[in-house]
């Protein structure tokens, strides 16, 4: 997949849970061909953007790393990862990821990339199953656990 | 003590706006999930300021702040959104937004906006 559209997110997300939370993304991998199944860690958001081009972005939390963002974030002590309230804020973080990285895509290309509002499901060793789209995958580390970004896109840049 | 509308469909937006403003001295007196929930509370409470977020369900926060501004073109709006491209900020000013401001947000970021406003 084209750089120009994997950069942007995997920017957005390590600078947006800086920002939000305090917490530092420690190792980041190079993008991942993806094979069309993520077998999740157990917190995991889902947004999808259309525009001139149409893309999703799917960010996965181990649990114990959602509730490290949850409680830096809603200054929650012990936050319960079923209460919708908490689950709503791992769905914000990727409509701002998302959307923070659209709006660098959309000013230098002029896609017009809007969001859908997100969905967040939990669950351990889920398997996510997408329809055949060129997409990424990206792992990443922090101190309180592990993530992956997953992103998705149908149709791309001009060359 | 001015009073402030919140409209977003983000109950974490809605409680880390309200904790910003209430430590600094506002009163929210009304939350919205959405743009056409935002229109009827404005109408309602009439507050000093309205923070309008931009894609929600219902109604967005850009048809809202057009049909709020058609009726009370006195009232006061910040936009509050993930979305900050060139041609979203266009719109939204033309649509007669006093502020826009891109999440995410921090207690000066908010403070400063308001002080340009009300």
């Amino acid at each position: 997949m084209d750089s120009r559209l994997v950069t942007p997110y995997i920017e957005s997300t390590v600078q947006i849970i800086r920002q939000m939370t305090g917490i530092e993304v420690t190792e980041i991998s190079e993008p991942m061909p993806g094979s069309g199944e993520i077998s999740a860690y157990g917190v995991t958001s889902v947004i999808a953007f259309a525009g001139t081009i149409k893309g999703r972005l799917l960010i996965d939390f181990q649990p114990e790393l959602a509730v490290h963002i949850i409680k830096n974030l809603m200054r929650e002590e012990n936050p319960v990862l079923r209460d919708r309230l908490m689950l709503g804020c791992i769905a914000e973080m990727n409509n701002i990821i998302a959307g923070d990285a659209n709006t660098l895509l959309n000013n230098e290309y002029g896609l017009g990339l809007r969001l859908a509002p997100p969905m967040v499901v939990t669950g351990k060793n889920m398997m996510l199953a997408s329809s055949k789209v060129d997409s990424v995958t990206v792992l990443g580390r922090t101190d309180y656990g592990d993530f992956k970004l997953n992103i998705a896109f149908q149709g791309g840049l001009p060359s | 003590m001015k009073r402030i509308l919140i409209v977003d469909d983000s109950p974490m937006i809605h409680n880390l706006l309200r904790k910003t403003l209430e430590r600094n001295g506002y009163e929210v007196c009304a939350d919205a999930t959405n743009g056409r929930e935002g229109v009827e509370l404005f109408e309602k409470h009439r507050p000093d300021l309205v923070f309008m977020d931009i894609t929600m369900p219902v109604m967005d926060g850009i048809e809202a702040v057009k049909t709020i501004k058609a009726k009370y073109p006195e009232a006061k709006i910040i936009m509050l959104t993930a979305m900050g491209d060139d041609e979203i900020m266009t719109q939204a000013l033309e649509a007669g937004v006093e502020v826009f401001l891109k999440k995410p947000f921090d207690d000066y970021k908010i403070i400063s906006a308001i002080a340009k406003v009300i």
